[in-house]
């Protein structure tokens, strides 16, 4: 606005000039309007370069003696430049203008005392190229003696009056216009202009219309009005004061990416009392308007700020060095609402005070004592501000929420927001809290150099209606910039006293933490707003969760460290763990009841919230140590206690380092790899296993009755039925269900196995369990009765009819030991019984069996190969008996040697011909014995060597074992006589010997 | 099967002492010719039922075979056709006769064949000795 000022004044000065040139013409010589009228015309043309039209010119010389009074009507100037608005200049209706007579005649000095403009305007024009239309004086020539010029030595206008003008000017060189429409003004003024000294009174000033406008730029006043203004100049200095400016409406308009726009209604400045001393301000004035509107942003995405009444008291003092206010400003009901969010503020009241002050060259502003009041918060401030050069802003800022309640901040929060705390109930007294930040912005761009926050929440209660409530004691909190090893990271720093946490909603959780602290580690961008990366410490003295009054855990001593990564992967949170525990304890219900010592958790997760399965979505890669442990599984009849765990845990895979755990009577060491874990929990694959166990003693039975039926549903097992009344049936039985799903292989390294009542000792080899089917691959161990090996797959698809096969050897076998150990080869094997001593026996075989592991008969396959020397074969009373008509009384009650091979099959066990020796004797013994209740045989016997009759007898012997009394006894010819002779073989008997090496050879063969 | 073994005692005792002789037999081979192997093999194939008794075999044209013990296998053993431990094999016929072949314990172990003698076959009648010179008779169901 200074320009306007200048170009208006610019424009007076010339005009004055005119009127100088005419009190010339009038005082010299002129004084009738007809001969003062050329004359001033004449004069005009020689003063002005731009063409002076006047219409009439008159001189009072008596009207207001000693002053002259020279009246001017219709006066033109025109000077037409390009792209001016109008070729006239200006013009004036009726110009009046006033003489001191005296000083004109005695000193020839022009003392201009007033004048007056009265309608007219003034068209005032800057080209680009900085022509003007106004400078239309004519340079001064050198002074003669002859014409002696009449000089304007003063110009104190003791009366000056305008009144309906319009002024317009164009800056095309500045891309600027200003128009102002029924300019008034009067004053008195014993000021010289032409020295820009003195007093000015100004009676009264005003515009009906202003108008203002560059590219960016509109403003719009209307009526201005300002009264009785002292004005006091020395050119250099000056002062004013006046009571009352008013302007009733101003109207601003920013455009660009974010257009503003401010409407202030009714604004009044009130007792103004200001001065420019010595290159210094002093002010004082009252600023109030009734309404102010400021408009952001585009059509649709507007932000519409409005307050009323408002009160701006800005005083100012200055030193040499310091400009100060001692400002107070009060913005009433400041409404704040934004096209997208709604209702930010709603009928705010905001007081403030403040102290603030800027050196001489606007470059270092401080402001102290700054004490806001918004709605019932308090906020107290200083701030520091410099400005070095143009590029760069330096902030250092203090803030301090005064203590006050939760309640008190939320109706601060902006009502468009408040829609999200619909529902939540929070009280909390809230201590002091301050804010300290040092901060710069470089070329338009912000960056936080300091940054320290700390505030106390006390009794904190927090609600979401009815699903969730949250009380805290205490908790302090504490933010710092800059932080952390390379001074670039935010440290927060929480201390949490007496948390106690409510969800009641489809589920019930309580959470108690009785004292917590966390200390984090952020990137200094979060400030911008990016997603939080936080490096955290955390210390939890104890956490109680009970989660649908079933499921409770209590932590102890949770501590260590936890990355917090949101945005390294979008939409993902990344999460890097450190943390111990010294005990969890974890219930649920009646089924499982644990107690963990010493845990730690050391890894990473990645947690994804949109993905419905656990491992999904937290996909863990964590490696979990615990010093010691104890499970209850209801669902188990034995409680697990874990003396050492070291494994590593994936979404797929789980790393068994160490696991050693005792389980009933049985201590495991377990080493190993469990592979798709994630596909296997969604039904899409096996579970896998590849474990190592090493044991002192595991019992058998009892793992057994643990692993039976794991994966396996009743449908799974199909409908029972048991028409064999003779078996238990499968509801009363309960045999061991192989596991399904899992595909599970063991490599067995055990002292000591205990199995129904037997106990086996060193057993080494590989039991393998694949969905459904289990496989003991050639595993060897021993018992008192015998060495063994066996290799064996048993399957259970239905309970009632189970399948199992096996590759069974002895050696060394107790064969009474034996029996007792496996009751069911002394079906498979009858004689078997009949014999006590040691042999080598070997078995392989296949039967499906009922649920009581009784096999079915129907389905036995096996063969069987028993080889010993010295059995005994008879009880001693019957050896005794016999031993009287045969044997000599040294003889003992053993046979020499025993080759038995031995087929079964459809119901019907073959005995291929064995040889039997004792002292002199020797027999071949065949047949056949049916595997149906009453056991039908058909034996035969040869005997090939006899003392008493030389051999060479055959005996059949007939009969079922229910009914000896009926035993069938039938002398024949002797089929085997020949069957040890090689040199006398029938065809026939090769054969059978044939038979008898392929069975014992491949059974042989089979040892490992 | 102690009680059987001092039975047969008992009767060697009987035998030695009754001074009757009866000279050792001795086996003869008899061997089927070339044209009624491939005739045993078409006439064979079907399902077969041993007089007497609910005992079924099926022969199948393609060498493979069962032994059944009921209507669907074997009732009374709550085990039907197609589960696990039903008494399958191979079989075959050449001049030695029939040749069962069976593994068991999951093939590990091959069952010594012993080829059983054929005595009759026809469209309605089979007849066999097996190794143990048990001699057995079957009606054709199909």
């Amino acid at each position: 606005m200074k320009k306007p000022i200048k170009i208006t004044i610019i424009s007076l000065g010339s005009l004055l000039a005119l009127l100088l040139i005419v009190a010339i013409v009038a005082v010299n010589v002129v004084f009738s309007p007809k001969r003062l009228t050329p004359i001033v015309q004449k004069y005009a043309n020689e003063f002005l370069t731009c063409k002076a039209e006047i219409g009439e010119v008159d001189l009072s010389l008596f009207g207001s003696f000693p002053e002259v009074s020279l009246r001017l009507n219709n006066v033109v100037l025109v000077n037409p430049v390009e792209d001016a608005q109008s070729d006239t200049l200006a013009r004036v209706d009726k110009l009046y203008c006033s003489l001191d007579l005296m000083e004109l005649v005695n000193n020839k000095k022009v003392d201009v005392t007033g004048f007056t403009f009265y309608g007219g305007e003034a068209n005032l024009f800057v080209a680009k190229d900085g022509t003007t239309n106004f400078d239309i004086v004519k340079p001064s020539e050198p002074e003669t003696e002859e014409s002696e010029p009449m000089k304007l030595d003063k110009m104190s206008l003791s009366n000056v009056s305008v009144d309906n003008v319009n002024v317009s000017y164009i800056d095309d060189k500045l891309g600027m216009t200003f128009d102002a429409f029924d300019l008034m003004l009067t004053l008195s003024s014993k000021a010289n202009i032409l020295s820009m000294s003195g007093d000015v009174n100004v009676g009264n000033f005003g515009v009906e219309h202003l108008c203002y406008k560059d590219s960016v730029n509109t403003g719009m006043l209307d009526n201005l009005a300002l009264n009785d203004v002292a004005l006091t100049t020395d050119g250099k200095n000056v002062a004013v004061k006046f009571d009352l400016l008013t302007i009733a409406d101003q109207l601003y308009t920013l455009t660009g990416e974010t257009p503003i726009t401010a409407r202030i209604s009714n604004m009044r400045v009130k007792d103004v009392d200001g001065a420019w001393h010595d290159q210094r301000p002093v002010f004082a004035g009252v600023t109030t308007f009734d309404s102010a509107a400021v408009v952001m942003g585009t059509e649709g995405k507007q932000m519409h700020i409005n307050v009323d009444q408002s009160t701006i008291d800005m005083p100012v003092t200055s030193t040499p060095e310091r400009w100060t206010t001692t400002g107070v400003f009060s913005l009433n009901n400041l409404n704040i609402v934004d096209d997208h969010d709604g209702v930010l503020v709603k009928e705010l009241d905001i007081d403030s005070r403040f102290v603030a002050s800027t050196n001489a060259e606007f470059k270092d502003f401080i402001i102290t004592d700054m004490v806001t009041k918004a709605g019932g918060q308090i906020v107290e401030a200083s701030a520091h501000v410099e400005l070095p050069d143009s590029t760069l802003i330096k902030a250092d800022l203090k803030t301090r929420v005064k203590s006050t309640t939760v309640g008190e901040l939320l109706a601060l929060v902006p009502k468009a927001y408040k829609s999200a705390l619909k529902g939540i109930d929070v009280e909390a007294k809230l201590d002091d809290a301050d804010v300290a930040a040092k901060c710069e912005i470089k070329n338009g761009a912000f960056s936080l150099s300091h940054l320290a926050v700390s505030s106390k929440v006390h009794k904190m209660d927090y609600a979401e209606g009815k699903a969730m409530a949250a009380k805290i004691d205490d908790l302090d909190v504490e933010v710092a910039y800059p932080s952390g090893a390379k001074k670039c990271e935010i440290e927060v720093k929480g201390k949490l006293l007496g948390l106690h946490y409510e969800q009641r909603d489809s589920s019930t959780l309580i959470a108690d933490i009785p004292a917590a602290a966390l200390t984090a580690l952020m990137p200094y961008d979060v400030i911008d707003g990016k997603l939080p990366k936080a490096d955290a410490t955390i210390e939890i003295g104890k956490i109680n969760v009970v989660l649908d009054d079933t499921i409770k855990v209590a932590l102890d001593k949770v501590g260590g460290k936890a990355l917090l990564d949101m945005r390294s992967k979008k939409d993902l949170i990344a999460l890097n763990l450190d943390i111990t525990s010294s005990k969890i304890e974890a219930a649920i219900a009646q089924s499982l009841k644990s107690q963990l010592s010493n845990v730690s958790f050391i890894g990473s997760a990645v947690y994804d919230d949109k993905q419905p399965e656990i491992l999904d979505m937290l996909n863990p890669n964590m490696a979990i140590k615990m010093q010691s442990g104890k499970l209850e599984i209801a669902e188990l009849p034995y409680a697990v206690n874990i003396s050492a765990l070291d494994g590593v845990l994936t979404k797929d895979k789980v790393s068994l380092n160490k696991l050693q755990m005792a389980l009933g009577n049985s201590n495991l060491g377990i080493k190993g790899i469990v592979e798709n874990v994630n596909d296997w929990l969604k039904d899409r694959a096996l579970l896998e296993a590849n474990i190592n166990l090493h044991s002192d003693i595991v019992d058998a039975d009892q793992i057994m009755e643990i692993a039976s039926g794991f994966g396996v549903s009743d449908e799974d097992l199909g409908a029972e039925s048991s028409t064999d009344k003779d078996h238990a049936t499968a509801a009363e039985a309960d045999p061991f269900i192989v596991p399904k799903n899992i595909k599970v292989l063991v490599n067995t390294d055990v002292k000591q196995v205990t199995a129904q009542g037997n106990i086996f000792e060193n057993l080494k080899g590989k039991l393998a369990c694949n969905d459904g089917v289990l496989v003991f691959e050639e595993m060897g161990f021993t018992s008192k009765a015998a060495k063994m090996q066996l290799s064996a797959m048993y399957k259970s698809p239905r309970r009632n009819n189970l399948f199992v096969e096996w590759n069974f050897h002895l050696v060394d076998i107790d064969i009474a030991e034996m029996i007792r150990i496996v009751p069911d080869i002394d079906t498979i094997v009858p004689m078997l019984s009949s014999f006590a001593g040691k042999a080598q026996f070997h078995l392989v075989g296949e039967t499906a069996l009922f649920a009581d592991y009784t096999p079915k008969m129907s389905t036995l396959k096996a063969a069987a190969s028993i080889e010993g020397t010295d059995l005994v074969v008879m009880d001693n009373e019957t050896f005794r008996t016999v031993k009287k008509y045969l044997f000599k009384e040294s003889t003992p009650n053993k046979i020499d040697s025993l080759s038995v091979e031995m087929v079964i099959g459809r119901k019907k066990a073959t005995v291929y011909p064995m040889l039997i020796s004792m002292d002199k004797y020797q027999a071949v013994v065949s047949g056949f014995h049916n595997l149906t209740d009453a056991m039908p045989f058909n034996y035969h016997i040869s005997i090939t060597k006899c003392p008493i009759v030389g051999g060479h007898v055959g005996l059949d012997i007939i009969g079922d074992l229910e009914k000896p009394e009926d035993f069938s006894f039938k002398l024949v010819g002797c089929k085997y006589a020949n069957l040890y002779r090689p040199d006398k073989q029938n065809v026939t008997q090769e054969q059978i010997l044939h038979l008898k090496n392929q069975i014992s050879s491949q059974l042989r063969d089979m040892v490992k | 099967m102690k009680k059987f073994f001092s039975y047969a005692f008992m009767a060697m005792l009987f035998v030695m002492f009754s001074s009757v002789f009866t000279s050792c037999a001795s086996d003869e081979e008899n061997l089927i010719d070339d044209n009624s192997v491939e005739q045993y093999k078409k006439d064979i194939v079907g399902k077969w039922q041993k007089s007497g008794v609910k005992e079924f075999w099926r022969f199948d044209a393609q060498g493979a075979g069962s032994v059944g013990y009921g209507e669907e296998w074997d009732e009374a053993d709550d085990i039907y056709e197609g589960d696990d431990g039903t008494m399958k094999f191979q079989w075959d016929i050449n001049a030695t006769g029939l040749v069962i072949k069976e593994k068991i314990s999951g093939g590990y172990f091959n069952i010594p064949e012993s080829p059983f003698t054929i005595l009759q076959l026809n469209a309605s009648t089979l007849r066999w000795e097996t190794n143990d010179h048990t001699q057995e008779s079957f009606i054709r169901l199909k």
